[in-house]
């Protein structure tokens, strides 16, 4: 049973902002699979703001080419071939979401504004450098993905903002994927994520992007390792140096957690994985 | 002929239409609605309870305490131990303590969540160890609920001559139901002025008897009739609604509607026990069992259930279905404050077969004898006895179902990360050597139709088909002349609860009883030579005999104090063969591929079969794999994983008629025993692959990787 | 408060409801839809899964007032005309039901699948039908009544 609140179901943007800036105790409501869940189990709320109906919010993944919408649902991005081609690691992040109805409910722009530490869609967005247009009634703010994940469940969107749009880029000439952890595969949270893409040869890795969700308090860009590696010749010696400083960021990150027994000889394994030079030995 | 066709289930198509009435389906003018107030605290004093807020709340009806309890205040299956609501003392987080009743689920709910009750805490204790160490009581006649011994043979003497002893100590979780359906009943007054009670429930005639106790009512002046119910596997067995429901109608008059969220069902509902199973095995050079000594410790957790029922089985069956001549079984089950532990199908044995499986497989690997060898060599057959001393002299298919399995044992191939396991198990069906009868009766209509009355819950696993498929082949009639009356106190007799596998075997033997009494008057009527349903009716009526009763309990004897006996009149008897994958980097096991083959004695309804099998098969994963209850942190089934259909395997199944005489048609039973081999059987695939030895479950990818950087093994 | 006009079943509808009504609340307690069931209330069990154009979502998890101008089909939609299903002639005669709790709900995703148009073998199955929990069946004769209806 939801609590009692008032809902607003505004059909363009103009009036969504407006909303926004009147009503003080307001939050956004896009597929509800998060907020609704939080509010089931009992957390209370005075006014939402569903935004589904706002027109001027929405459009087809790829139309906008590499624009998506936040209320693009995981279903229509992993429905569109256009992401599919340009962006495979987003396709493959958001296939996996929960489950086919969460992935017709939930959106890219729920995901990020709930900023959960295990959010499938994150990693990938990531790498591809996503920007997000945070509108209000007053104007409006280009800000990186990266820099607006505060905290687990914390961003940095005020409280009269809404996300508008999400500008990715695409990457070329990479192989691109995600893999993840999880007790089951399907409604199942990610307990360990990894989205990569890598431009290399046989012998050279020359370019890499690596992000890794459910293992930090924000999923995050392994940045030291993908300097550490990208550009540099193929060798096992200088990706276990190079797992072992990620290790390291990851420790400095999160603290020392019991999780991390587990979870760090797993991201190892599936890096190497990646990497192509697996554990054979067992 | 109907036994043995795969007929359509009776209630299968109101399913597939929605149209079935489950038990939050039923709506009644006036309803309340009921909502029980539970404890916040494991183990504590209430200091006070300030309910001023929640009686201020628009629509609030009353809100009750164990003060409103006009007969005991006490229920429970063996045991009457558990209080429906709380004298101030409160044993598990979750106990209930009040019942709030308001003219909607959202006054009810808001008032419930209003009351403030101070606690003073007290001790907890959360574990079977420390409960038998503490001196802090949990119940007045201390903290062991019982303790169960089965003894054969000489011990020592049995090591002594083993060529090979293997010790090992296996560990089990807490596991929830998680039928789909929560518990939910409603309750009324009928034109007599009974409480009539309609519910989700695995067995109407106990609660009947339960509710008759809680209110100081005559059972007459009871009924209570089954709701289509949404799964029960053992944990709609002891009260849910019921009780509550009927003290809100006893007190306001009006219908009355409980219903539980799943976080109330996870809170409230009984869980599977942990078992802690220490375990020591000898065997000769050549593979023969010689002795095996095993200490089954329990956590019931804050009341009996059926807790004694499960160390008493986990006792019997602590071989698996092997021979073996010297047998130190003792099983104890402790009081925590834990949830209460109770039914759930297989009754601890899917636990003891985890155990018992594995030191199979060790044994044979020690002695570098092949696992289906060593289940030949030592598996009960016809003439062997049992732990209990018990000698099977017939429906004994235990070897023809390795038998069954064996080609596919001789032709697997073994990929990297891949690994195949057995798992054999075998299972009394009914209760444990005590009378567990079940009667129903059969009525001759005005309407030219027969009453099929039925005191047997349906509660999914196809009962009411079965049973109609065994009074069809008795009669020789078709579906059309049969109507069925099925859990309703009052047009039912007591058939016992929906639980130990039991309705196919015995509620069946008692409709082909009452089958036979009356086929006999049917053809001394004339019936098969064709006189109507009508007319016979008519002289039946005049004759005063239109009633045809059949009653059937088993043939079994009360074990001894050294757990001898005939506890079972008949065993079912499965192995199930399981490959599993793992995935390298992660330590994720997926069940690629399982073979059941499963001695039913007869087969009544194939495709049923497979389906009790194949839904067996999903728990035994969530068993081994995913499930496991945390107390306090799990409240719903985001963090409760039970199999999806991406982790079902591909399954074949195997059946083999091995038929029982004193069963109907040779049919056993099935719903249990489709579930205990399996988990055993994945863990042995899992050695298989990995070289590592699950002694813990679930095994999930986080114990399986902090299991390989330990060393493995 | 709020008017919302939409489509059940192939019927219009237009009704108040309240804000914070689920679609859940509406269907069952007030158009006494109970075919649409409660198993978790948080999105995990595919129990009260419908049809909101033609894609299954949960119920639970909907706002009623989220409907408006839409279609919704519940299990009833299935047999409007008076006979059953395929699919459920299927799942009937493959033994797919037994408590038949999650069987509206897997029926409406398994229909929905069918009529999406998209090629169906038995992975993209279970793919659709990975949402929806079942407890007692095993998922297998599911599984075989779905691969009867779309011939494979
Ligand atoms: S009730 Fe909606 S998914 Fe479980
Ligand atoms: S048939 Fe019971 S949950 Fe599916």
């Amino acid at each position: 049973m939801l609590p009692i609140f008032k809902c607003h179901t505004p059909k363009s943007k103009e009036e969504a902002l407006s909303i926004l800036t009147e009503e003080e105790k307001i939050k956004v409501l896009a597929g509800g699979t998060d907020l609704l869940v939080e509010l089931q189990s009992g957390k209370k709320v005075e006014n939402l703001l569903d935004i589904t109906q706002v027109a001027d919010l929405k459009w087809d993944p790829g139309s906008k080419a590499q624009i998506i919408s936040p209320l693009n649902t995981h279903a229509e991005i992993s429905g569109s071939a256009f992401i599919r081609e340009n962006f495979p690691a987003l396709f493959k992040a958001c296939s996996l979401v929960g489950s086919p109805q969460i992935r017709n409910m939930g959106t890219i722009g729920g995901n990020i504004a709930n900023a959960s530490p295990a959010a499938d869609s994150i990693p990938p967005l990531l790498i591809y450098d996503a920007e997000l247009t945070l509108e209000s009634k007053g104007g409006s703010r280009q800000m990186a993905l990266a820099s607006i994940l505060e905290g687990p469940y914390r961003t940095g969107i005020l409280n009269h903002e809404l996300i508008s749009s999400i500008y990715l880029k695409p990457l070329s000439g990479f192989r691109e994927g995600y893999k993840r952890l999880t007790i089951r595969d399907s409604l199942a949270l990610s307990r360990l994520s990894v989205a990569y893409a890598i431009r290399d040869d046989r012998e050279m890795w020359h370019e890499i992007r690596l992000a890794i969700g459910s293992l930090t308090p924000i999923p995050f860009r392994a940045e030291g390792f993908e300097r550490a590696i990208g550009g540099q010749r193929k060798d096992r010696g200088l990706l276990e140096g190079a797992l072992t400083d990620l290790v390291n960021t990851v420790r400095e990150m999160a603290g020392e957690r019991p999780t991390h027994r587990f979870k760090i000889p797993i991201l190892k394994e599936l890096i190497r994985e990646i990497f192509g030079v697996g554990d054979a030995s067992r | 002929m109907p036994v043995g066709k795969p007929i359509e289930r009776l209630d299968a198509l109101e399913k597939v239409l929605g149209a079935a009435k489950f038990g939050a389906d039923i709506k009644r003018e006036g309803m309340l609605y009921g909502v029980v107030v539970r404890s916040q605290k494991a183990h504590a004093r209430i200091h006070h309870i300030d309910t001023s807020q929640a009686q201020m709340i628009p629509g609030v009806v009353k809100i009750l305490s164990f003060r409103d309890i006009p007969g005991k205040n006490r229920f429970g299956v063996l045991r009457k131990d558990q209080p429906y609501l709380s004298e101030g003392y409160v044993r598990f987080l979750g106990d209930p303590i009040l019942l709030v009743l308001a003219e909607s689920e959202r006054a009810a709910r808001e008032a419930a969540a209003s009351i403030r009750i101070t606690y003073g805490e007290l001790e907890g204790i959360f574990g079977p160890s420390s409960s038998a160490l503490s001196n802090v009581k949990i119940h007045e006649d201390g903290n062991l609920l019982c303790q169960k011994k089965v003894i054969r043979g000489d011990i020592q003497k049995g090591f002594s001559t083993s060529d090979l002893v293997v010790e090992n100590t296996y560990q089990t979780q807490f596991l929830d139901h998680a039928f789909l359906e929560c518990e939910a009943g409603v309750g009324f007054l009928d034109e007599l002025g009974r409480i009539v009670i309609i519910s989700s429930t695995q067995n109407v005639h106990y609660k009947r008897k339960e509710v008759a106790t809680l209110l100081a009512l005559p059972e007459e002046k009871i009924r209570v009739i089954q709701a289509t119910t949404g799964g029960g596997f053992g944990g709609k067995l002891d009260m849910t609604v019921e009780g509550y429901v009927a003290l809100a109608v006893y007190h306001t008059k009006r219908p009355v509607m409980i219903r539980y969220t799943r976080s109330e069902s996870m809170l409230a509902n009984t869980k599977r026990h942990p078992l802690t199973i220490s375990y020591k095995t000898g065997a000769t050079k050549d593979g023969r069992l010689t002795a095996i000594q095993v200490r089954v410790v329990g956590d019931t957790g804050a009341y009996a259930s059926y807790g004694e029922v499960v160390a008493q089985r986990a006792a019997v069956h602590a071989s698996g279905p092997y021979e073996v001549p010297n047998v130190y079984v003792e099983s104890l089950m402790y009081y925590t404050n834990n949830p209460p532990c109770g039914a759930m199908r297989g009754f601890g044995i899917p636990q003891m077969a985890f155990a018992h499986e594995s030191q199979m497989d060790e044994i044979a690997r020690l002695l570098g004898i092949d696992p289906l060898q060593i289940r030949l060599i030592n598996g009960l057959k016809r003439g062997a006895s049992t732990i209990t001393g018990q000698r099977l002299t017939h429906s004994v298919g235990y070897i023809d179902t390795l038998k069954a399995i064996e080609p596919f044992w001789r032709d697997r191939r073994k990929g990297d990360w891949e690994g195949y396991g057995l798992g054999s198990m075998y299972y009394g069906i009914g209760n444990t050597g005590v009378p567990n009868p079940s009667s129903c009766y059969l009525t001759l209509r005005e309407d030219g139709k027969i009453g099929f009355h039925l005191g047997a819950c349906e509660i999914g696993q196809g009962s009411d088909t079965v049973l109609l498929q065994i009074l069809l082949q008795t009669l020789s009639v078709g579906p059309e002349g049969v109507e069925l009356i099925r859990a309703d106190t009052d047009l039912s007799k007591d058939a016992g609860s929906t639980s130990a596998s039991r309705q196919t075997y015995i509620t069946g033997k008692a409709v082909q009883l009452a089958g036979e009494a009356l086929k006999g008057y049917l053809e001394e009527k004339g019936f098969y030579r064709g006189r109507s349903l009508k007319e016979i009716y008519l002289e039946a009526k005049e004759e005063g005999r239109i009633l045809f009763e059949g009653f059937f309990d088993p043939p079994t004897t009360p074990l001894d104090p050294q757990g001898q006996g005939i506890p079972y009149a008949t065993y079912a008897f499965a192995t199930h063969m399981t490959k599993v994958e793992i995935e390298p980097a992660t330590m994720r096991c997926r069940v690629k591929k399982v073979i059941a083959a499963h001695d039913v004695g007869r087969a009544v309804n194939p495709v049923n079969i497979r389906g009790q099998i194949y839904g067996g098969i999903a728990m035994g994963i969530g068993l081994a794999l995913m499930e496991e209850f945390v107390p306090g942190k799990t409240l719903n089934l985001n963090n409760y994983y039970v199999a999806t259909i991406k982790d079902m395997p591909e399954v074949e199944t195997i059946l083999i008629e091995d038929p029982e005489p004193t069963g109907p048609y040779g049919a056993k039973g099935v719903g249990e025993p489709a579930l205990i081999p399996q988990a055993a059987s994945i863990v042995n695939a899992i050695r298989d692959a990995t070289g590592m030895r699950i002694l813990k479950l679930p095994c999930n990818f986080e114990r399986l990787w902090l299991q390989r950087l330990s060393g493995g093994t | 408060m709020h008017r919302i006009e939409f489509t059940l079943n192939g019927e219009r509808l237009e009704l108040d409801v309240e804000d914070h009504m689920t679609l859940l609340e509406l269907l069952r307690d007030r158009l006494g839809i109970t075919s649409v069931k409660e198993g978790c209330g948080i999105g995990e069990c595919g129990a009260c899964t419908v049809l909101l154009d033609d894609k299954p979502i949960y119920s639970c998890l909907t706002l009623a007032l989220k409907v408006r101008g839409r279609d919704v089909k519940t299990v009833e939609y299935l047999s409007l005309d008076g006979r059953l299903h395929p699919l459920q002639e299927a799942f009937i005669k493959r033994g797919a039901v037994q408590c038949g709790f999650c069987t509206p709900g897997m029926l409406l995703t398994a229909y929905s699948l069918i009529q999406s148009g998209k090629k169906v073998d038995e992975d993209t199955i279970r793919e659709a039908l990975s949402g929806n929990l079942c407890r007692c069946t095993g998922y297998i004769q599911i599984l075989e009544a779905v691969k009867d209806v779309a011939h494979i």
